[in-house]
């Protein structure tokens, strides 16, 4: 093509930011209303470059190929009935809760993605967050179309749009990205590039991978498999946009920090539902909570990414020595809970079985030994009542049951709150508090679940299963649900 | 395919075929299309208002003054979703790669017409600029539009122009060795030189036309259906006439661009009709405010049709476009306009 020599940089250069003009018809504040608001200075918008140097043919080429791979193997699981391989059916109980969480984030990161490019005027994050835009679109896509083959055996996947939009549970990821959504265009990016994307994807599909490939999920492989190649492209638009905001001003620096501050702690408080599955949904479990935490949280994040931002200014995010001391509690604290609350989800839940305790207890040793199996002995107590009365009081910010243990004291429950325009908010940690103090007007806003059904906006409570998208035979405790018993006849069938 | 495998005498069926929620979409037997389009976008119980606009939803149907009752009923006449868009596009692309190389092997750049190679860099350098911003356009179309199958289908479009500006370019770059300075001569005629001001003036408001239904009908209906016919229909009869087959051998990439966009943009206007009759006089108020302008950015760039040794009247390229594309949709399959003309006054209907 070219018969002028020049180099590829040069070339990719032309394709993609020499393409954009400074408007003179239109002012650029009309062009990009939001640029500034936030507080960010940017001084060269063009000194920003895409390392993965991806053009629209390069991407298709790409894409297609995944695809055409990911679909054969889709309707391959199909074919072969591989729901019939995993280890327990148990298994599913996590990724029932992964399609409440996750095709309704991946859809929001997609919208999310559009807004941030047509906003932000640094071409190359702009191209790359579009480029991240379509790649949310797809994840969405194949993960709707692949879960419907357990969608097809199995309860608690049928009604996940419902789920993911009124289930009390779910408003813990739903508030988390709406969060992000209505945030400027630097804070949003930030939000979901840097904070989810950079710091937690790597369990999520790393972790969970492995854990899922354990328990013979072809599913969850192959979606985590197809998707990471993505993350690569996303997790460097995180670094880049961060690394972007704190080199152009040092007055960024602050910003950045708040940013960094409240998006750690709603990524980490969103991810208990990780430390779940990972150590108790798992039939066959491979990495406790507590190792990933300390693998990709404390050593990749903690200890690398933020000494790398160190020269700016920058230090760990506000109260990470409290997610450190909760590593070997928040996820026992969520199956705890939701162990009491399955009449209400759209899951089974089960207390840990006798090999699950020997496990926990080779992972959580102590504490385990000390707190949690005295928690469970407890409440599997057959006088003890399981199911909670009512539904649990949950945080104003992450908008979890307020379950967490004070940092200096694992068995008093923490309970922070602030008083804001006559009202009383209530917050399970003071991460979760600081973050409402600093933007009290956005908070306050929250659908509260609870607040929500006394208010009479989710229909008469006596239809709030339907109205939450559950059947029921989708709750109650997997060991007597139909979908242990089929999977268990199923499975001999097959045999 | 069976959905069954017969062991000894039982079989093991399924409980259910689909998602719930899909019976609310209006189609006989759901295809993967559907299944992986219907109703993702997020429609209740939104948490927080958006800082940058508190007056509306994160979602939120009031950012167009067209109306619908179910956006989520649309179809794209294609069918693309992520995977047949790129399926797609990929072999778009290996069609492209393979014009390269046949403008490589049989010397179409070098070898073009030295009129012909004045005549394009005259024009097609610049409209990878008004392309670009289209695009640009079209993020907040993505963002800000209803219904996942409509937002799927700007989306794809968006990434679209994106790749026909990166094609444009690279056509350019084909010719470099004629015209060296061929890029940025055109970046200083888009900014620069009164044929193409008025297009660049109406790319930038489209850049900050937030009333998505209005971007998206603006440029499939009126810009794209005049521009593109223009330089890749009528400039390239002309191409063929001056023997510049590296040139003609590209338009029908630039074409197939179009009707993309024309065919999902048709079938959205007629859904909208349908369902409401006041929607037909927001339409004709955005074809109102946009065509004539339109018109005449176009005929500002008429004067590029003289350069070619063998030329054509600009008047008659233009007045073809008209007669072939925009009246045919807008008078005839939309019914929206009755009639239209260039530097006149139009009747609407």
């Amino acid at each position: 093509m070219a018969k002028k020599k020049r180099g590829l940089k040069e070339e990719y250069n032309l394709l993609t930011r020499d393409l954009d003009w400074e408007p003179s018809y239109v002012p650029f504040e009309e062009m990009y209303p939001y640029v500034s608001f936030e507080g960010i200075k940017i001084h060269n918008w063009d000194r920003w470059e895409d390392p993965f140097r991806v053009t629209v043919e390069n991407y298709v080429r790409i894409q297609a190929e995944k695809e055409r791979k990911f679909h054969a193997i889709r309707e391959n699981i199909d074919m072969m009935q591989s729901q019939l391989d995993l280890t327990d059916a148990r298994w599913l109980e996590a990724m029932k809760l992964f399609a409440g969480v996750a095709f309704n984030g991946e859809y929001n990161a997609h919208r999310l993605f559009q807004y941030v490019s047509r906003h932000v005027p640094i071409p190359a994050i702009r191209f790359a967050a579009f480029t991240q835009s379509v790649d949310e679109l797809r994840h969405v896509q194949n993960e709707v179309l692949l879960f419907n083959n357990y969608n097809k055996y199995f309860q608690g996947f049928h009604s996940w749009k419902k789920v993911s939009h009124r289930h009390w549970l779910m408003s813990v990821i739903k508030s988390f990205f709406e969060d992000a959504m209505t945030a400027g265009p630097f804070e949003g990016l930030a939000a979901i590039a840097f904070g989810f994307e950079v710091a937690f994807t790597n369990i999520l599909f790393v972790t969970m991978g492995s854990t899922a490939m354990a328990n013979n999920d072809l599913c969850y492989t192959a979606v985590g498999f197809t998707n990471q190649s993505d993350e690569s492209r996303h997790m460097t638009l995180g670094m880049m946009a961060i690394r972007a905001m704190l080199e152009e001003d040092p007055d960024n620096a602050p910003i950045v920090q708040k940013w960094l501050d409240k998006w750690f702690w709603r990524s980490y408080r969103a991810f208990t539902a990780i430390a779940y599955i990972l150590d108790y949904v798992a039939p066959k479990k491979v990495v406790s909570w507590k190792e990933a935490f300390e693998m990709y949280i404390e050593d990749q994040v903690l200890n690398g990414l933020f000494k790398d931002l160190e020269m700016f200014g920058i230090r760990k995010p506000l109260y990470y020595e409290q997610a450190i001391i909760e590593k070997d509690r928040i996820s026992h604290q969520a199956a705890l809970i939701l162990h009491r609350v399955s009449h209400v989800a759209f899951f089974h839940t089960f207390a840990p079985t006798a090999e699950d305790q020997v496990w926990l207890e080779e992972k959580y040793g102590d504490t385990w030994r000390d707190v949690w199996a005295k928690k469970w002995e407890q409440q599997t107590d057959p006088n003890y009542e399981r199911n909670y009365p009512g539904l649990p009081m949950l945080c104003q910010t992450c908008q979890y049951p307020m379950v967490f243990a004070e940092p200096e004291d694992i068995h008093k429950t923490a309970y922070r709150h602030s008083e804001y325009e006559g009202e009383t908010y209530h917050f399970c940690s003071d991460g979760c508090k600081t973050i409402f103090d600093d933007e009290p007007d956005k908070y306050k806003e929250a659908w509260i679940p609870a607040h929500e059904i006394l208010s009479g906006n989710c229909g008469p409570a006596e239809d709030l299963l339907n109205y939450w998208g559950i059947d029921p035979e989708d709750g109650g405790d997997y060991y007597e649900s139909t979908d242990y018993k089929n999977f268990e006849k199923w499975k001999k069938m097959r045999a | 395919m069976a959905n069954y495998t017969q062991v000894g005498s039982e079989a093991i069926k399924p409980i259910r075929k689909t998602y719930s929620y899909m019976s609310g979409l209006k189609v006989k037997r759901p295809t993967t299309y559907d299944e992986c389009t219907y109703n993702l976008e997020p429609k209740e119980n939104f948490h927080y208002k958006p800082i940058w606009n508190p007056e509306l939803n994160i979602f939120d149907e009031r950012r167009t003054r067209v109306k619908c009752e179910d956006w989520e009923q649309f179809r794209d006449p294609s069918k693309f979703y992520y995977a047949t868009y790129c399926y797609n596009r990929a072999d778009f692309q290996s069609r492209i790669k393979g014009q390269f190389e046949a403008a490589d092997r049989y010397g179409w750049f070098e070898k073009m017409d030295p009129a012909f190679i004045d005549t394009v860099r005259e024009f097609l350098p610049v409209l990878r600029h008004f392309v670009f911003g289209e695009s640009v356009a079209f993020m907040h179309v993505g963002r800000t539009a209803v219904g996942t199958a409509i937002e799927q289908c700007a989306t794809y479009q968006c990434y679209d122009e994106l790749g026909t500006a990166q094609l444009l370019t690279r056509i350019c770059l084909g010719l470099e060795e004629q015209v060296p300075s061929i890029l940025q001569d055109g970046k200083q005629k888009w900014m620069e030189d009164e044929k193409f001001l008025k297009l660049r003036a109406l790319t930038e408001r489209l850049m900050v036309t937030w009333d998505w239904a209005e971007a998206l009908i603006a440029t499939n209906l009126v810009l794209d259906s005049i521009v593109y016919p223009l330089f890749f229909e009528e400039m390239t009869a002309v191409a063929m006439e001056n023997g510049a087959i590296g040139y003609a051998a590209f338009s029908q990439f630039l074409m197939e661009m179009y009707e993309y966009e024309k065919s999902y943009t048709t079938a959205l206007v007629k859904m909208l009709l349908a369902d409401r009759p006041e929607n037909k006089e927001v339409i004709q108020s955005y074809i109102k405010k946009w065509l004539p302008e339109v018109i005449e950015a176009a005929e500002e760039m008429l004067p590029v049709f003289d350069l070619p040794r063998k030329a054509i009247d600009g008047k008659l390229a233009l007045e073809n476009v008209l007669e072939k594309h925009v009246k045919p949709l807008l008078i005839d399959e939309l019914q929206i306009v009755s009639s239209i003309q260039t530097r006149q006054v139009w009747e609407v209907k």
